[in-house]
C-alpha cells in the first residue's frame, strides 16, 4: 500500500470517527489537537482550541478558588500535549476533517483542470501570521468576557470565526450557521465575520491547496511543540541531489524543503508525506518515529509516477 | 474589481445592519465560572449574573430553581427542584450560593427589578451534593407561579427562521396543574407589535404550534394568564431559545465573499507566479 | 564547378565513409559478443541510422533538432513532435572539422557540425537551442562558417532558450518558466495545433513509462546482469524512433533470461556525456574488469530527470512542472549552484553497490573539467574511490585510459565488500 493511499484511508476513518462517532457513544476528549468539531452534533471529540478558550476564560474568572477548574484546564493541556508529541504534524494532514474538506476542493479543482495559484514566500509569511492573531484572541479575549469588559456573545471568539465551524455541521445536518445572526450587533458582526470568512476560505482553499492551514492557529501551537514531537519527517542532506520534486509535490508549497539541511519541516508543513513519495533519492527523506523509520523514499518506487492520460 | 467588491460589501452591510443592531437589552444572562469543594463538604457553585440593563436602585431579587435535567421530550419534571432566593445589590455582578445536585441540572433564574421581571434559563453539569444548606431557600410553594416555558421541543435550541411558524412547547408543573385543574390555563403569544394571539392549551399539553410566522424583527413574548388571582406576567424570550437567523442574508453575504475571492485569484492582468 | 568544389565534395564523400565504416565496426563488434541477444537488434538498427528522414520515419512525426536535453520532452511529443539530441562520437566527424576550428573545440559540436554538411537534411528544419554552454551558444554562428553550401536556415523554424545558470534561485525558476512557456508557442506554431492538458498528460504518461522501463534497466545493470556498453547503445537509441516502442522493446529486453549478477568491482560513470559510435570508455571499463553500476551521463542514464511527478495537472500547472523538473533536476555542470550534484552519487552508493567513481572529461569540456576538482575531493571525503580520464574522440590514447583502468581495479579489490 503506498503511503498515499494510506494517508487517505486513515483521513476517511478519521473523518468518520470525528464527525459522527459521538453517535455510537465514541468521545475522544476535548483536547484533539486537530479541528474535530464540537459544533457538529454527534461529534467523537472536541477540538482543543474550544476547551482552550473555554479553560481560559473560566479558570481566570475563579479568582483564588480555582480548584477543579483549573485542574481540569491543566489535565485537558497535558492530554493535548501528549496527544501533540505521540503524532505531531500527523494530525494536520493526516486526521484533521477540515484538511480532507481542503483536499476534496483540491482534488475537484485538479480534476476540473484549473490551475493552483502560487503564493510567493513572502506573502505566505505576511497571511500565515494571522494564525498569531488568532491565537492571541484566544488567549486574550476568554478573560475579559468573564470581566464583564466584553459581553458574553463573545464566548469562543474563534470558533465563531473559524470556517470550520461553518462547514463541518453541514456534513450532520446543521445548517444555523450559514445563517446571519441579528440577536444583536455583536452576534450579527460575528456571524457575518463568520460567513465571510468561510465564503474567502472555500474559494481561497479550491484555488491553493490547504490554503486555510496557514492561518490555522492549532498548526502554531503543535509546531511549538515540535522538540518533543515523536513522529519527525527528517532529511539525509547527503542524498539530495536538489531535484526539486519534494517542493513542486508540496502541498503547503514548503520552499525549505529542497534545501540541503537535515530540518526541513517548518511550521506550514502538514506531514502529507508528498515530498517523500516524490522524492527519486532512496532515503533522501524518511518519517521516523522515535528514530525508527516507518516510510522513506525510494529511487525505485514508481507509484508516484502513475498519470492517467 | 477591488473597488467595485468593497462597495458591495459596504452596500450589503448598509442595508443588513440596522435590521441588525438591535440589542435585547432586557435578558439577563449567566454564566457557570466554577464548581470546587466548599469547606463544610458541600459543593460550591458560583454563578456569574449579568444584566445588560438595570432600571432603578432597588436591589435585585433573584430566584434560582434547580431542577433535574432530562431528556425526554417536551416535558420536565419540577418535583425534586429546589429553590433559592438571594437579594443582590444593583452593582453586583456576581454571587456565590451552595447547593445544587449533582449530574445535570436546569437552573431557572427569575429576577425582579424596576418593575420588571427577567428570566433566564440554562443547563449546566453541577457536581453538588443534594441539599441546600442555606437559610435562606425559599419553599417548593414557590414554583407554583413559575412558568415552565420554552420555546422549541426537547432540549434542543429553537431557532425561529424568517418565514416559518413559530412552535412553542412548554411543560407545565405537576403541582400547578393539580391543584389549578378546574381553571383554564391560556396561552397569550404576543409578538411585539402585533397580537395578542391566544392559545388554549390543555393541561398537560406539550406542544403547541402558534400558527405565527416570525418576522426578522420580532421578539417573541409570552405571557401566560389564567382565570384565577395569579398575577400575569411576560416571560421574555431568554436568547439562546429564540435566535433571529436570516438564512437569506447569510447566503447572500457568502456569496459576495466567494465571488470576490474568486475575482481577486483569477483577475487578468495578473502576471503568473512562477516557482 | 571548380576543381576545389569537387576536391571538397570528394572530401566530404570520404569522410562520410569513413564514419560509416567507424560505426558498422562497432555495430558489428556489438552484435558478435557472447552475451548478444536478438531482442537488442532493435537499438542497434536504429544506431545503424540515425539520418533525419529515418528518425521521421520511424516515429511518424516531424523532428526537432536538439543539442541538448533541457528542453522538456514531454512538450514536443504533446505537440506531435519528434525531439532529436543531435551529438556526435563520431572520431572521423570530429577531425573533420579540426581544420576550421581551435583544438580544444568540443569534440561534440565539431562532430555536429561536420553531421550538418554530411547530413544535409539536418540543418534545414526546426531547431531548439538552450544555452547550456558556452560551446552550444556559439554553435548557430559556428554553422555559417562550416561550408560554403548554402545553409541557411528558416529563422522562423529557430528557438533559443535562454537557460538562467542557476537552478536554486525563484528569480532563476521563474525566468526558466516563462522560456519553456515560450517554447510551447513556438511548437505550437510549428504544428498549428494547441498544446492542451490531455496531450500534455499524454506525454508525461509515454515518458513516465520510458522512466519505469529505465528503471528496470538500470536494476540489471547494477547487477552487473546487462553489459554497460549494451546499456549506452540501448540509451543512446532513445531519440531514434517512437518512444512508446523504444519502452516497450527496452520492457522485453529486460525480461529476458540475463546471466547471473557480474561479481567484478563496481564504479559509478560521472562526467561528460558518451555519444554513439564512441564507446571507448564503457568498452575499456569492461576489459579492466571492472562494471559500470550507476551514471549520470546525460547521454545515458540521465537522458532526462526522472519521472515527472505530478499534483497539479492543469494546463499551466503541467508545464511548469516539466519546466522546473528539467531546470532543478538537472546535474550538468553548466549550473553555478550544482554542488547537490555529488549526492546523486552518493545516495546510491549502497543500492548499487560501487565503490569508485570514474569521472571522464572530454577534451575541450570546461564545467566538467572544473567540476572534476570539487567532485574529486567530496567523494574521497566519503571513502570512495576517484579516478579522472580526460580524453577524446580517438583511440590513440586506448592504452593508456586501459592501463589506468586496471591499476583503478586493483585498487577496488582491497576495498571492504568487493570479492
Amino acid at each position: 500500500m503506498s503511503v498515499r493511499s494510506l494517508r487517505l484511508a486513515v483521513q476517511y476513518v478519521s473523518f468518520l470517527i470525528l464527525m459522527y462517532g459521538g453517535r455510537i457513544g465514541i468521545r475522544l476528549g476535548s483536547a484533539l489537537p486537530c479541528f474535530a468539531c464540537p459544533f457538529v452534533p454527534g461529534c467523537g471529540g472536541y477540538c482543543y482550541l474550544m476547551g482552550l478558550q473555554g479553560y481560559i476564560g473560566f479558570g481566570l474568572a475563579a479568582g483564588g478558588a480555582a480548584g477543579q477548574q483549573i485542574l481540569e484546564a491543566l489535565f485537558w493541556f497535558l492530554v493535548f500535549v501528549a496527544l501533540t508529541s505521540l503524532l505531531g504534524k500527523v494530525w494536520c494532514g493526516w486526521i484533521c476533517p477540515f484538511g480532507l474538506i481542503q483536499d476534496w476542493l483540491s482534488w475537484l479543482r485538479n480534476t476540473l483542470g484549473v490551475r493552483e495559484r502560487y503564493i510567493s514566500p513572502d506573502w505566505k509569511n505576511l497571511i500565515g501570521s494571522v494564525k498569531y492573531i488568532f491565537l492571541f484572541c484566544i488567549v486574550i479575549l476568554p478573560p475579559l468576557i468573564t470581566a464583564n469588559i466584553l459581553p458574553p456573545d463573545f464566548y469562543l471568539p474563534f470558533c465563531s470565526i473559524c470556517p470550520g465551524k461553518l462547514i463541518l455541521p453541514l456534513f450532520a445536518g446543521e445548517t444555523q450557521y450559514l445563517a446571519l445572526n441579528l440577536d444583536n450587533a455583536v452576534t450579527f458582526w460575528f456571524s457575518l465575520s463568520l460567513i465571510a470568512v468561510t465564503g474567502s476560505t472555500l474559494t481561497g482553499v479550491f484555488f491553493k491547496d490547504r490554503l486555510f492551514c496557514l492561518f490555522c492557529p492549532l498548526l502554531a501551537l503543535i509546531h511549538v511543540l515540535r522538540p518533543l514531537t515523536a513522529l519527525k519527517l527528517v532529511k539525509e542532506p547527503t542524498f539530495c541531489s536538489g531535484c526539486g520534486n519534494c517542493r513542486r509535490a508540496c502541498q503547503m508549497d514548503v520552499a525549505e524543503i529542497d534545501q540541503n539541511a537535515p530540518q526541513v519541516q517548518t511550521i506550514e508543513c502538514v506531514d502529507c508525506l508528498r515530498c517523500l513519495e516524490a522524492c527519486p533519492s532512496s532515503g533522501a527523506l524518511s518519517l521516523r518515529f522515535f528514530g525508527f523509520k516507518l516510510f522513506s523514499s525510494q529511487r525505485f518506487s514508481t507509484r508516484a509516477l502513475r498519470v492517467k492520460p | 474589481m477591488g473597488k467595485l467588491l468593497i462597495f458591495g460589501v459596504l452596500m450589503s452591510l448598509a442595508v443588513i445592519s440596522p435590521a441588525a443592531a438591535r440589542d435585547n437589552r432586557n435578558f439577563m444572562w449567566w454564566q457557570m465560572t466554577d464548581q470546587s469543594q466548599a469547606p463544610d463538604g458541600g459543593h460550591l457553585i458560583y454563578y456569574n449574573l449579568n444584566l445588560r440593563e438595570q432600571a432603578g436602585t432597588e436591589d435585585l431579587e433573584v430566584i434560582f430553581l434547580f431542577s433535574p435535567y432530562r431528556k425526554d421530550g417536551a416535558v420536565r419534571a419540577f418535583g425534586t427542584g429546589q429553590f433559592y432566593k438571594k437579594l443582590v445589590a444593583p452593582n453586583q455582578r456576581k454571587f456565590t450560593f451552595y447547593g445544587g445536585q449533582s449530574g445535570k441540572m436546569e437552573v431557572f433564574a427569575k429576577a425582579r427589578t424596576g418593575g420588571r421581571t427577567f428570566y433566564a434559563q440554562t443547563i449546566m453539569s453541577t457536581f453538588g451534593q443534594s441539599g441546600l444548606t442555606d437559610p435562606e431557600a425559599v419553599p417548593a410553594e414557590m414554583s407554583l407561579d413559575w412558568p415552565k416555558w420554552r420555546l422549541g421541543q426537547g432540549d434542543r435550541f429553537y431557532r425561529a427562521q424568517v418565514g416559518r411558524p413559530l412552535d412553542l412547547s412548554f411543560s407545565q408543573n405537576p403541582n400547578f396543574v393539580q391543584v389549578f385543574e378546574d381553571q383554564v390555563v391560556m396561552g397569550n403569544f404576543r409578538f411585539q407589535g402585533r397580537g395578542p394571539y391566544v392559545y388554549t392549551p390543555s393541561p398537560g399539553q406539550g406542544l403547541a404550534r402558534s400558527g405565527y410566522t416570525a418576522r426578522k424583527t420580532d421578539l417573541v413574548s409570552v405571557a401566560f394568564l389564567d382565570n384565577g388571582d395569579r398575577a400575569s406576567f411576560s416571560l421574555p424570550v431568554y436568547r439562546a431559545y429564540y435566535s433571529q437567523l436570516d438564512y437569506n442574508k447569510g447566503f447572500l453575504v457568502m456569496g459576495i465573499f466567494l465571488a470576490g475571492t474568486l475575482g481577486l485569484v483569477t483577475a487578468k492582468g495578473r502576471r503568473f507566479q512562477g516557482l | 564547378m571548380s576543381p576545389n568544389d569537387t576536391r571538397r565534395e570528394r572530401l566530404y564523400r570520404k569522410t562520410a565513409q569513413k564514419v560509416q565504416a567507424e560505426e558498422t565496426q562497432i555495430l558489428d563488434w556489438l552484435r558478435a559478443r557472447d552475451d548478444y541477444r536478438p531482442e537488442l537488434d532493435y537499438f542497434l538498427a536504429q544506431l545503424a541510422d540515425r539520418s533525419v528522414r529515418a528518425v521521421e520515419r520511424r516515429s511518424g512525426r516531424k523532428v526537432v533538432r536538439l543539442l541538448c536535453n533541457q528542453a522538456p520532452l514531454e512538450l514536443f511529443l504533446a505537440a506531435g513532435l519528434q525531439p532529436l539530441r543531435i551529438a556526435s562520437g563520431s572520431f572521423n566527424e570530429a577531425s573533420f572539422s579540426v581544420h576550421n576550428w581551435p583544438a580544444l573545440t568540443c569534440p561534440l559540436i565539431k562532430g555536429i557540425l561536420t553531421g550538418l554538411i554530411l547530413d544535409p537534411n539536418l540543418l534545414t528544419g526546426p531547431w531548439v537551442i538552450p544555452s547550456s554552454c558556452d560551446w552550444v551558444v556559439k554553435f548557430w554562428e559556428m554553422r555559417l562558417e562550416v561550408s560554403p553550401l548554402d545553409m541557411t536556415a528558416n529563422d522562423k523554424e529557430l528557438m533559443f532558450l535562454e537557460l538562467p545558470h542557476f537552478k536554486n534561485r525563484p528569480k532563476s525558476r521563474n525566468r526558466w518558466l516563462e522560456e519553456v512557456l515560450e517554447l510551447k508557442k513556438f511548437l505550437e506554431s510549428l504544428t498549428g495545433r494547441k498544446i492542451r492538458r490531455p496531450e500534455l498528460l499524454q506525454a508525461v504518461s509515454t515518458v513516465n513509462r520510458a522512466w519505469q522501463a529505465i528503471l528496470a534497466l538500470k536494476d540489471l545493470r547494477r547487477q552487473g546482469r546487462i553489459s554497460s556498453v549494451y546499456f549506452s547503445a540501448v540509451m543512446g537509441a532513445f531519440f531514434l524512433g517512437d518512444l512508446d516502442t523504444w519502452s516497450n522493446q527496452v520492457t522485453a529486453l529486460c525480461q529476458k533470461l540475463w546471466p547471473a549478477e557480474n561479481p567484478a568491482p563496481g564504479i559509478f560513470l560521472a562526467g561528460s556525456p558518451i555519444f554513439f559510435p564512441n564507446f571507448k570508455l564503457p568498452v575499456l571499463i569492461e576489459e579492466a574488469g571492472l562494471r559500470i553500476a550507476a551514471d549520470d551521463l546525460c547521454s545515458s542514464e540521465r537522458v532526462f530527470p526522472s519521472g515527472q511527478v505530478l499534483e497539479d495537472t492543469s494546463e499551466f500547472g503541467l508545464t511548469a512542472a516539466l519546466a522546473g523538473r528539467y531546470h532543478q533536476g538537472c546535474l550538468c555542470p553548466t549550473f553555478g549552484d550544482n554542488e547537490r550534484r555529488v549526492n546523486n552519487i552518493l545516495s546510491q552508493t549502497e543500492e548499487s553497490n560501487f565503490q569508485g567513481v570514474v569521472f571522464t572529461v572530454l577534451k575541450g569540456c570546461h564545467p566538467y573539467d572544473l567540476e572534476s576538482v570539487t567532485i574529486e575531493k567530496t567523494l574521497k571525503k566519503h571513502g570512495l574511490r576517484y579516478l579522472r580520464l580526460e580524453t577524446d574522440y580517438s583511440a590513440e590514447d586506448r592504452p593508456n585510459l586501459l592501463t589506468r583502468l586496471e591499476a583503478f581495479a586493483s585498487s577496488l579489490k582491497g576495498v571492504r565488500g568487493v570479492s
